[in-house]
């Protein structure tokens, strides 16, 4: 694979992945508490760990991923509002001494929504991204429609995937030659200049692209029969059922965390009212 | 020349400015390629990439060879005049007004060849210019190189020892990201078997 992605054969079957991946999002979409979620992503950074990626896979995702959490983190910080059920407490960041403009400062309750908010995206992205990378497309198809999956979808699903480093190549080859005819697309500047400058080529060779993918699927017969046979037939084997396992004590932690059954909801505004 | 990943097209990208260097400078006139801005960089070095598609970036010929003058905000009748130049010096006279995607794969080699020129570049890289053409037209574009090569400095990479003998004067070896061999030598393709490794020659019909 090009980009530095690289599909690994992974044992488990992309079916109970996909499975797990949806209970783990049950799951903390029922949590509202800023350490819980930070100790899942903290799970979720262990599954990367378990599936011994390329570092320079790791490293490349892992760098989006935290651009992605500071700019989440920044912007609902500074731009979110809550209605105080009680008093906020106010942390002043810039201290109101210069005349006319004053000051500036969080709140301490927004400061840790923003947090939680940033730490359930987070596991979401990665934990979605993970089983991308450790799953082939082949495999994937065949998941989903082991799943009942409408084959055509499933196709379309897969490519729109493998489409995105295939995009990003030519983003770079792109550049390259709009570097040669004078388009500086170095820097912080030129790059995002750049981007109103290639974004119309992108498009070109992206329609040409996929025509030419259509012509190659029509060569395949695609869509000749209803029912297509895969290359490999899905087995469940031990390590699956003890996954399949571990998402139904998820979802019934999620029920269990919905019902409120005991609560967990409140550590990290209990802990923050210790410190602040 | 060398083996496919031997870092050809990376030494043509570093030469022309597009990727930096970990070591060293490329010096143009004087100053490293890297402390020109772009604008200025073009009127210097030119790089025809190998596959005539990836060189595109619009989708009209006049529009594609006009797109560095547009990017220089030059005016009107200077666009028109680089346009007719360079369109008369590729045998591309009436293609203006076509689609990029409508032409044959040599002629929109030539458009990107233009679309260079409009720069007027004293060197120009071409990255395996002649994969993928017929006989016909690879002897077109020798002659055309050869024309160039009379008021611009040619830097090509090829795998074609046809192409290579007819206008180079002189033919570096890259193995590995090292230039391990240099011959100056006009007739190469004459006594090619004593000095080039035989992996690196084009497969001939005429060999037998």
């Amino acid at each position: 694979m090009q980009n530095g992605i690289h599909f690994i054969s992974s044992s488990l079957d992309p079916r109970v992945k996909l499975i797990v991946s949806m209970s783990f999002l049950l799951l903390i979409s029922t949590i509202h508490d800023a350490l819980i979620l930070f100790l899942s992503f903290i799970a979720v950074l262990c599954a990367w760990l378990l599936a011994k990626l390329p570092i320079k896979t790791v490293s490349y995702f892992f760098k989006s991923i935290a651009l992605l959490f500071a700019f989440m983190f920044i912007s609902s910080t500074v731009f979110s509002r809550i209605a105080p059920k009680e008093r906020l407490t106010y942390i002043e960041i810039i201290p109101a001494v210069i005349p006319l403009i004053g000051g500036s400062g969080i709140y301490a309750e927004i400061l840790l929504a923003s947090i939680t908010f940033s730490f359930r995206t987070l596991s979401l992205v990665s934990m979605a991204l993970l089983v991308s990378l450790t799953t082939e497309p082949s495999r994937m198809v065949s998941a989903l429609r082991k799943l009942r999956c409408p084959y055509e979808l499933t196709i379309m699903v897969i490519i729109t995937i493998r489409f995105i480093p295939l995009a990003i190549e030519q983003w770079k080859k792109l550049a390259a030659v709009a570097n040669v005819r004078g388009i500086e697309t170095s820097g912080i500047i030129g790059r995002i200049k750049s981007i109103k400058r290639l974004f119309t080529p992108l498009i070109i060779h992206s329609i040409r692209r996929s025509m030419q993918l259509a012509y190659s699927l029509d060569a395949r017969g695609f869509r000749a029969t209803k029912n297509p046979t895969t290359m490999e037939n899905l087995q469940l084997g031990s390590r699956d059922y003890l996954m399949l396992v571990f998402s139904v004590l998820l979802i019934a932690l999620s029920i269990v965390v919905l019902l409120e059954v005991f609560s967990i909801q409140n550590i990290s505004v209990e802990l923050m009212k210790l410190v602040v | 020349m060398g083996e496919n990943g031997s870092g050809k097209t990376t030494l043509a990208l570093i030469l022309a400015g597009v990727l930096k260097p970990k070591q060293g400078d490329i010096i143009i006139d004087g100053k490293p390629i890297g402390s020109y801005k772009r604008k200025q960089a073009i009127r210097k070095i030119g790089v025809l990439f190998q596959n005539p598609d990836d060189n595109i970036l619009t989708t009209k010929v006049s529009n594609e060879i006009l797109y560095a003058p547009w990017i220089q905000k030059l005016d009107e009748g200077e666009k028109k005049r680089l346009l007719n130049e360079n369109l008369a010096l590729m045998n591309l006279k009436g293609y203006d007004n076509k689609g990029i995607f409508k032409i044959s794969y040599g002629e929109r080699e030539r458009v990107a060849i233009a679309s260079l020129l409009v720069s007027q570049p004293n060197i120009l890289i071409f990255d395996e210019p002649t994969t993928g053409q017929d006989y016909k037209h690879k002897q077109d574009f020798i002659k055309l190189a050869q024309k160039l090569n009379e008021t611009h400095t040619l830097i090509t990479i090829s795998h074609d020892l046809e192409f290579l003998s007819a206008i180079s004067h002189r033919v570096l070896l890259l193995e590995k990201g090292k230039i391990t061999e240099t011959h100056i030598n006009k007739n190469m393709a004459q006594n090619n078997s004593r000095q080039f490794p035989k992996e690196n020659m084009q497969p001939s019909l005429m060999e037998n």
